[in-house]
């Protein structure tokens, strides 16, 4: 995980000049000159046309057995793509998955990063017993086997798109309040910080309008990598058979199309595919942020 | 006084017969080829079994793998027709409240003791009468069992049991022996998990996780059997692994649908393969929708109707079942030969009839197209194919206007929310109809089974009290015909009232190498003892 | 490393470390359990085809699921504590046995794989940061990037399709040739020959981050203080690369290592299911579905174990790797 190698930087740090929109914009800028933030965002892009305009091309039903079973991609006109078992189109399925497995990813790493970023920066903040207490919880949910932790709560109460995104959020926070908690420890030593204290700021202010903008850079790196990984378990959930059976993701695909694996194998390997391209994407991003964000990491 | 006798050698002499007859017969029951003696069979069962006695346990894996060790009174032809297995000969006085069992001699159990007749009086009265799903039911009436000799067992009943003689063979009644189980606590005896059985093979190891292996019985009460040297399960959680597993030679045969029927076209060679359908025949299994009656849209008989116009049989079968089964026409499956009708109302599919039906009925189509909003509950935890039947159903009731909303769960969940908590709509669900409608349908339909908490009892909370009297009394009746005509007036209204969609009977499919044979074809063959089966050596 | 009796302090220091942690996982266990619908007596008497009311009422007495929450609660903490795992109900076997005849499958498979991540990891961060802008550079990061990508269940199924059922060149899955019946140095090369796929399958996400591990820390070593001393000295590229660079770039790869123990677990469940290994994964996955709360339980609570030993020994390593830093000082 990538928690180890960010660290503290404050957003003053790394745009000096210059009003909000000024910031904005030098740091966009700054961001499509990265390499790696640029071909992620493209990647990113080229899944986002797939969701949206994918749709418009291939409006049907997922799950409507439209056509003959086990088509090869590029057999039958009317299926570019090809069918599965029970005559679905996988090009229908592909785009309409990909909505889902954004919205889950996304929703999920979301929910993640309110929880860890909560925990943290109390823990962070006040330290001591409290600092004890919720550093205790964050090790058991690191102990526990995640994706294992997962699979009971999905299993145990309906799979469905609510739970999953429960489940993926309810494991996934603990990186985020690691990292987060580091940043308040030593943000909140900081000059600013103790002048705002004695001008007679409030604590909950201090917290959400002082210190927490300064430590999200490095979350928001965090997340664009945490999306990645919270659609490969929302695919392995899906895979395992625990995923939304009304909702037809990437990994319910791959997950029905496991038996045929060694005659049709396109009907995993398709959407397979789609799904390293779209973890790459993210992955891609989140280094080009943590670089943008953390200079003096570069790797040059 | 007429006495009803079976002999058992024109028993054996027509299961002989049978795979030369005009049945669909596979490959490996050709009998013209000489048993070979030697080798070690490896057979795929799915999933891992949690024990390996089926006297208590009606799972169908444990009794694949049971089956070998420990044995029943009988086995069962294609016909469904009892085969002396421990026991030799069998008679049913006229008034049906005597049977008398004949046991064979010289049995002895692997650890060398002798097979008595006191062991069967101890499993039928401590584990098939207290223990055993099933053979509640099946011994219910048996007040004595008396053993007048080490090789005679006579049961007293209370009142007739005409269904007994069909569910005493290894899966339903299997021996167990009395001098490891009695005074102990059958449950948890040590001996489940390392089972001593009058089999033909002796059980050696298991480890969990990977297999378990058993080898030859070199006691066994047939002579020369059996021919194989061993056998050995193996257990591949993964299904597309056992399709390659069963092509490289690792496992020689994959039972009872654990090949993925979509990948049985890959054994269509018949000098390599063999594809036996008859192996299940006893189960008679058949897939069912059921309706929670005791919904207000499911207590109209119309709706329940108009549901059966709107689900395609026979498509069903096609593309979720790939052709492996029959369309079913009712509770009975077309199997049990002595009890099936035809004659029974059937729903053949018709849009416009469920439309029509639906509209009747109140239900009609609103602003968005849709009548009605409804749950459907599957078992999530069996796999894929559970999941592509539950997702057919939904497809064929949307085109009536009926929106389904699927709701998988865990088999605890799905169990639970049925049949506890009795808060669903439709459910579906596989059911073993066993070779009589007493032990396997009634319980569907039974006022006095709709019991909350129970599983596997009458889950849709039908209650119909002229159905109740039909049934029981045909669960009492002596005289064959007059049981005939009772079971037929059962199915007529069951078709007429339609608690359940009977949809589709399955086929158990077993897949084997061609070297695998077998010298005689079972109807319970997923519970053969495999003595008289043999492996023909690799051609190098 | 400033003498035993530290060192015993600060091992009993982590043990108890570990209490707190064990206590919570049970708790966290036993609270879902509760939520959840369905137990383990329902699940045995769906499987065996029927039972009456009053016979799992027998075997909920039995199974003391009939007993008030907090009465349960506190004989599972207590069973935890004097360390009793309790019995499988579904398997009719103690659980500790359960998981003891399992765990080595798991083990061997976990560390084939973290050796297999580690070695290939490691060889490519170094090679990548030796030609660094160069198309080798280039070309070990486009591997690596994908390999963190692929989810390891979908890689699994496309190795068995190749190189199983297409080439014929590993099996498809299991630990051993049952049939063979090998002994001795047969047993082992079969087991390992078995090991391959799955142990490649689940190394490769683990590859790709000690690879890039390793070739940000080298890169950034470069200039260091202790590299130019070495060079300055007349040590070989060979030996500044390996012997100084190396050993310093391993501190964050072993800190990684110990974050990464839990998901092993995690990972060993997709990959175990699909090659059917018999490990501690699945068992794991089958215990939550059957509703078999005492080995759930066990299982989490030995993980929970293995990773805070490991993670122990990877802080005394971090000891002896770098003297200037002191044993407790690993980074968090």
């Amino acid at each position: 995980m990538k928690a180890a190698a960010i660290s503290v930087s404050p957003l003053s740090g790394v745009l000096s000049v210059g009003g909000p929109a000024r910031r904005g914009w030098a740091f966009a800028q700054r961001l499509l000159r990265n390499r790696s933030a640029l071909i992620g965002l493209v990647l990113l892009a080229a899944v986002l046309a797939l969701a949206t305009a994918g749709r418009w091309l291939f409006p049907g039903d997922p799950w409507e057995m439209a056509g003959a079973p086990m088509l090869w991609p590029g057999q039958e006109a009317d299926h570019p793509l090809g069918t599965d078992f029970m005559g679905r189109d996988l090009a229908t399925g592909l785009v309409s998955g990909a909505g889902v497995s954004l919205l889950i990813g996304l929703v999920s790493t979301v929910l993640a990063a309110l929880v860890g970023t909560a925990v943290g920066a109390l823990g962070g903040y006040y330290r001591g017993w409290v600092d004890a207490a919720l550093m205790r919880v964050t090790e058991v949910f690191q102990t526990v086997p995640k994706f294992v932790l997962a699979v009971v709560l999905v299993a145990i109460f309906k799979p469905s798109v609510g739970t999953v995104v429960l489940a993926i959020g309810a494991v996934s926070w603990p990186p985020t309040a690691r990292l987060v908690r580091s940043e308040f420890l030593a943000l909140r030593e900081r000059e600013f910080v103790l002048a705002a204290r004695t001008l007679g700021m409030g604590d909950a202010r201090l917290i959400l309008t002082q210190i927490l903008p300064n430590a999200l850079p490095p979350v928001v790196a965090l997340a664009s990598l945490s999306v990645a990984t919270a659609i490969q378990t929302e695919a392995s959930l899906a895979f395992l058979g625990l995923g939304d059976p009304n909702v037809m993701s990437w990994g319910t695909i791959i997950g029905g199309g496991r038996e045929q694996v060694i005659d049709a194998w396109y009907i995993c390997g398709l959407p397979g595919a789609a799904i390293v391209l779209t973890v790459l994407g993210f992955n891609l991003l989140g280094e080009g942020l943590n670089d943008v964000l953390n200079p003096h990491l570069r790797e040059r | 006084m007429k006495r009803r006798l079976f002999f058992p050698r024109v028993a054996l002499l027509a299961g002989l017969l049978l795979p030369v007859l005009s049945l669909p017969a596979a490959a490996q029951t050709q009998t013209a080829a000489a048993p070979v003696r030697g080798g070690i069979l490896n057979v795929n069962v799915a999933p891992e079994p949690t024990l390996l006695t089926s006297a208590f346990i009606t799972t169908m894996n444990i009794g694949q793998v049971s089956s070998k060790v420990l044995e029943g009174l009988v086995s069962y032809d294609l016909n469904l027709q009892p085969v002396p297995a421990l026991a030799t000969s069998w008679q049913v006085s006229e008034d049906g409240l005597t049977v008398r069992f004949k046991l064979r001699e010289n049995v002895k159990w692997h650890d060398g003791k002798d097979f008595t007749s006191a062991d069967v009086e101890y499993t039928l009265l401590n584990v098939w009468k207290k223990l055993h799903p099933f053979g509640r039911a099946a011994f219910a009436n048996v007040d004595k069992v008396e053993t007048p000799d080490r090789h005679t067992v006579v049961l007293r009943l209370s009142s007739p049991a005409p269904y007994l003689l069909n569910y005493i063979n290894t899966y339903g009644a299997q021996v167990l022996p009395r001098h490891i189980y009695a005074g102990t606590d059958v449950l948890t005896n040590p001996a489940n998990n390392a089972p001593v059985g009058t089999g033909p093979f002796v059980f050696k190891e298991w480890v969990k996780g990977s297999h378990v292996r058993l080898e030859r019985n070199p006691d066994y009460w047939q002579k020369g059997q059996p021919y194989l040297d061993g056998v050995v399960f193996k257990f591949i959680p993964d299904a597309a692994a056992r399709t390659v597993a069963l092509e490289a030679g690792e496992i020689d045969v994959a039972l009872g649908s654990s090949i993925p029927l979509s990948n049985l076209n890959r054994f269509a060679d018949k000098s390599k393969y063999g594809i036996n359908l008859d192996d299940g025949r006893y189960l008679s299994t058949i897939f069912l929708t059921q309706f929670n009656v005791r919904r207000p849209h499911f207590n109209d008989k119309r709706v329940r109707q108009a549901f059966a116009h709107a689900i395609d049989r026979n498509a069903l079968l096609k593309v979720v079942f790939l052709g492996y089964g029959k369309p079913a026409t009712g509770p009975v499956p077309s199997s049990v030969v002595n009890y099936y009708s035809p004659e029974t109302r059937q729903y053949p599919y018709d849009l416009k009839k469920a439309e029509a039906l639906l509209d009747e009925a109140g239900l009609k189509k609103g602003a968005d197209g849709k009548r009605l909003k409804i749950t459907l509950d599957y078992d999530a935890g069996g796999g894929v194919s559970g999941t592509r039947q539950a997702e057919f159903i939904k497809q064929s009731l949307a085109r009536v206007g009926v929106e389904v909303e699927l709701r998988a769960g865990d088999t605890a969940t799905y169990l639970r929310r049925i049949f506890t908590d009795q808060d669903y709509d439709l459910m579906v669900s596989s059911l073993h109809r066993l070779p009589d409608p007493t032990l396997g349908v009634q319980r569907l339909f039974w006022t006095r089974n709709i019991i909350k908490g129970a599983p596997w009892t009458n889950g849709s909370g039908y209650s119909n009290p002229e159905l109740d009297k039909v049934m029981e009394a045909a669960a009492d009746e002596a005289n064959p015909a007059k049981r005939k005509a009772l079971i037929k007036q059962w199915q007529q209204i069951v078709q007429e009232d339609l608690p359940v969609l009977d949809l589709v009977e399955q086929t158990w499919v077993t897949v084997s190498s061609a070297r695998f044979h077998k010298a005689t074809a079972q109807g319970d063959g997923l519970f053969a003892s495999y003595a008289d089966a043999w492996l023909t050596p690799k051609k190098k | 490393m400033r003498g035993p009796r530290l060192f015993g302090a600060f091992i009993g220091r982590r043990l108890l470390r570990l209490v707190p942690v064990v206590l919570g996982i049970a708790f966290l266990n036993f609270l879902i359990l509760q939520l959840a619908p369905g137990d383990v007596v329902d699940v045995l008497a769906g499987e065996a085809g029927a039972a009456t009311p009053e016979y799992m009422a027998a075997l909920r007495a039995q199974f003391g699921l009939d007993q008030p929450l907090h009465g349960q609660l506190l004989h599972y903490l207590w069973n935890v504590a004097t360390l009793d795992l309790g019995f499988s109900f579904r398997h009719n076997t103690p659980v500790l046995t359960l998981i003891l005849d399992r765990l080595p499958a798991t083990l061997l498979l976990m560390a084939l794989a973290l050796l297999i991540a580690v070695a290939l990891g490691i060889a490519l961060g170094t090679l990548a940061a030796a030609r660094v802008h160069g198309w080798l550079d280039h070309l070990i990061s486009v591997v690596v990037l994908v390999a963190y990508a692929v989810p390891s269940f979908w890689l699994g199924l496309m190795a068995v399709v190749l190189f199983s059922a297409q080439w014929g060149w590993f099996p498809s899955g299991g630990m051993v040739d049952i049939s063979a019946g090998h002994a001795g140095l047969a047993r082992v090369l079969d087991v390992a020959w078995h090991a391959v796929l799955p142990a490649c399958t689940l190394a490769t996400f683990y590859l790709a981050v000690y690879a890039k591990l390793t070739r940000t820390a080298m890169l950034e070593l470069h200039g260091a203080d202790f590299i130019r001393t070495a060079r300055a000295k007349g040590a070989s590229e060979w030996r500044v690369t390996v012997v100084h660079a190396l050993r310093n770039a391993l501190l964050p790869v072993l800190t990684m290592l110990g974050y990464q123990m839990a998901s092993l677990l995690s990972g060993a469940v997709l990959v175990e299911s699909v090659f059917s290994w018999p490990g501690l994964g699945r068992l794991a996955f089958e215990s939550i579905l059957a509703r078999d709360f005492n080995l759930l339980l066990g299982i989490l609570f030995l993980s929970s174990i293995l990773v805070t030993v490991i993670n122990t020994v990877i802080d005394l390593f971090y000891g002896l790797l770098d003297p200037r830093v002191s044993v407790e000082g690993r980074p968090a």
